[in-house]
């Protein structure tokens, strides 16, 4: 429900077409909200000095001026206005560089009133939140400050990147996608997100898209009501209801089904959600964060994925790179995961001797930094302690180093292999393909250890891979 | 969706204009209705409009409320006769930023005006001119300006009476 403070604040719509002004400005009206309008850029940079605005409605499309310019200028005047970029279909893309320069939220035309008023009712309200957050604790979190909070380890660039990232987008509503290879710390990268935006004090809410019976997700997603199917014996509210006023994680969002995409496009678009048996729909206030360890541009190719819900997701997106292309990481990692799992199971250990400093960030670590925390951990059980030697790593492990058969820069590496049924579909090439790159990246791009696997020889892989190049699917 | 089902009532030119938008369609809120004017079963509430949603027409006007509805009307036909020029000018070239400025713009006044097959033929004007593609545009400009002047018509109509009201 809108708030008297909420209502008070101005807000400058800037679109030129007179009767959408018109019809636009209406509903503002109906709704008790103050609204200025301007026809053109010009008009709407004077409002913007003159009424300092909380919320702009701005047409990314005017005729003296492009759009996406006029909101970077409002937003270094101010950078607490939220912008609401508006454009029209066929051109999403435009509105998602304008999310991605920083609008808080789009609107794509021709839109109803309930969006419309939806959108303009969330600026608003993350508006007081945030002032009242900046007000009550502290100003924006430095770089070093949120590395810390992060709960990541390591300095290399990549890393660091992805820490200026985080904090350049973490007070923004906008939708945060994050991908990477298991066990590269999506989930951690979540958290961030929300650790450091205004949100914090509100609830994390996780949920594995890919874990959770499908016929079962719905009601996960968005409650149910007692008595709405067999087994719903009470009301039970959802994640998404449980994450008001927080963040709702999704990870494997890939792995959503096609009917609950739509179901979660309509959450997003009007911010409520309607539990499995309810009448009514209930307004809430979430941000989405999602993951997947797949391509989500690829799964859109496929009719995997809906595009416009893809467009409607990724609109920050964070890479995690795999710790193969952050290796001088490694030994941080690995020394701080020593001492914390020495000290919870009551151990001494010195570090890591020279010959397992040299050996560990040669390694291929396909399991990435889980994997490396559990061959930490278990050379902290089954050790009594002192300085960690190649003797105390799990058999194998040095068997690994990649230095041993040369790693082709190649196909970029699927990190699991997709169960046989998802192959259903492909052709005979394309499942052949997968095979090879999923077995590729599990011997972390050795293509003699692939061919072993494969029984083929390796000029066969080689050739196919050159193929492959030539001809990109 | 088949490419042209010869018995249906729309032309093929639509039924190619709307396949690459039937993905992007898929608006939750209304799941069936670009498909219903593909496949010819929209309601035909308007001459020359292959589907016309007459309440939502009728809604804008509402929202304008009774003493704006008619200068709404007036501004409608005026930003409809501006798109109709600049696509004019456009299709000469073809100038292919008019042409996207101006289905830009149709799309939305259409969509607001409950002109759905006319905003779907814009969109894919919209989608012909951002890739430069003369033969889709060519294919979609007939069909499109056709709807844009029915419902310039539609709403001329509309305005006298509200006009004589007041």
């Amino acid at each position: 429900m809108r708030s008297a403070t909420s209502a008070r604040l101005p807000l400058l719509l800037i679109e030129d077409t007179i009767s959408l002004q018109m019809v636009y400005r209406s509903i503002l009206s109906s709704a008790g909200y103050r609204v200025s309008v301007a026809g053109s850029a010009a008009e709407g940079l004077a409002q913007f000095k003159a009424l300092k605005p909380a919320v702009v409605l701005l047409d990314l499309i005017l005729p003296d001026r492009d759009g996406l310019q006029l909101m970077q200028e409002l937003l270094s005047l101010d950078a607490e206005t939220s912008v609401i970029a508006i454009t029209s279909n066929g051109s999403v893309n435009r509105a998602v560089e304008a999310m991605r320069a920083g609008a808080h939220d789009f609107l794509v035309k021709p839109f109803d009133e309930s969006r419309f008023l939806n959108a303009v009712q969330n600026a608003l309200a993350e508006r007081v939140a945030t002032r009242a957050v900046t007000h009550v604790t502290a100003p924006l979190p430095d770089r070093s400050a949120l590395a810390e909070s992060s709960g990541f380890i390591g300095s290399s660039e990549p890393m660091q990147q992805i820490h200026r990232t985080i904090g350049s987008v973490a007070r923004s509503m906008a939708t945060v996608f994050i991908t990477g290879e298991s066990g590269t710390g999506k989930e951690l990268c979540a958290v961030a997100v929300h650790a450091n935006s205004t949100r914090a004090n509100g609830p994390f809410i996780a949920l594995n898209c890919g874990a959770i019976p499908q016929d079962l997700l719905e009601s996960e997603v968005f409650g149910h009501m007692k008595g709405s199917f067999t087994g719903a014996i009470s009301d039970k509210p959802g994640a998404a209801t449980a994450a008001d006023g927080g963040t709702l994680f999704l990870d494997e969002i890939c792995e959503m089904a096609p009917a609950l995409q739509t179901k979660l496009l309509r959450f997003l678009q009007t911010s409520t959600v309607q539990p499995v048996g309810a009448t009514r729909p209930k307004k809430v206030n979430v941000r989405i964060v999602c993951a997947t360890n797949r391509d989500p541009l690829d799964a859109v190719r496929r009719g995997r994925f809906r595009e416009d819900l893809y467009y409607r997701l990724y609109v920050v997106p964070i890479h995690m790179p795999p710790l193969r292309d952050r290796s001088e990481d490694v030994i941080e990692i690995a020394e701080a995961a020593l001492f914390r799992f020495a000290e919870e199971e009551g151990r001494t250990f010195h570090g890591l001797d020279p010959a397992v400093r040299t050996l560990l960030p040669r390694l291929p670590w396909p399991g990435n930094v889980r994997q490396l925390l559990n061959v930490i951990r278990n050379v902290v059980v089954l050790n009594p302690g002192g300085w960690v030697t190649p003797g105390m790593l799990p058999p194998g492990l040095a068997a690994e180093d990649t230095d041993a058969a040369p790693v082709l820069p190649g196909p970029s590496p699927t990190p699991d292999l997709p169960p046989l049924d998802r192959l259903v579909g492909l052709t005979l090439a394309e499942a052949e393909r997968r095979l090879i790159e999923a077995t590729l990246a599990h011997h972390a791009g050795s293509v003699p250890r692939t061919a072993r696997v494969l029984d083929v020889s390796p000029s066969t892989l080689y050739r196919k891979i050159e193929g492959w190049k030539a001809h990109p699917s | 969706m088949t490419l042209h089902d010869p018995h249906s009532p729309v032309p093929p030119e639509l039924s190619g204009a709307m396949m690459p938008l039937l993905r992007h369609q898929r608006d939750p809120d209304h799941p069936t209705q670009l498909q219903a004017v593909t496949d010819g079963h929209a309601q035909p509430a308007a001459p020359g409009l292959r589907a016309f949603d007459a309440m939502r027409f009728q809604r804008l006007l509402d929202i304008a409320g009774p003493s704006m509805a008619g200068t709404l009307l007036r501004h409608l036909l005026e930003d409809l006769a501006n798109c109709r020029t600049i696509i004019g000018t456009g299709a000469k070239g073809p100038d292919w930023d008019a042409l996207r400025e101006g289905s830009h713009v149709l799309i939305s006044l259409a969509g607001s005006a409950g002109a759905s097959s006319l905003q779907a033929f814009a969109e894919a004007m919209n989608i012909a001119a951002q890739g430069h593609d003369k033969a889709a545009a060519a294919s979609v400009m007939p069909s499109m300006l056709g709807e844009l002047e029915a419902l310039i018509t539609l709403i001329g109509a509309k305005v006298a009476p509200t006009e004589g009201g007041r």
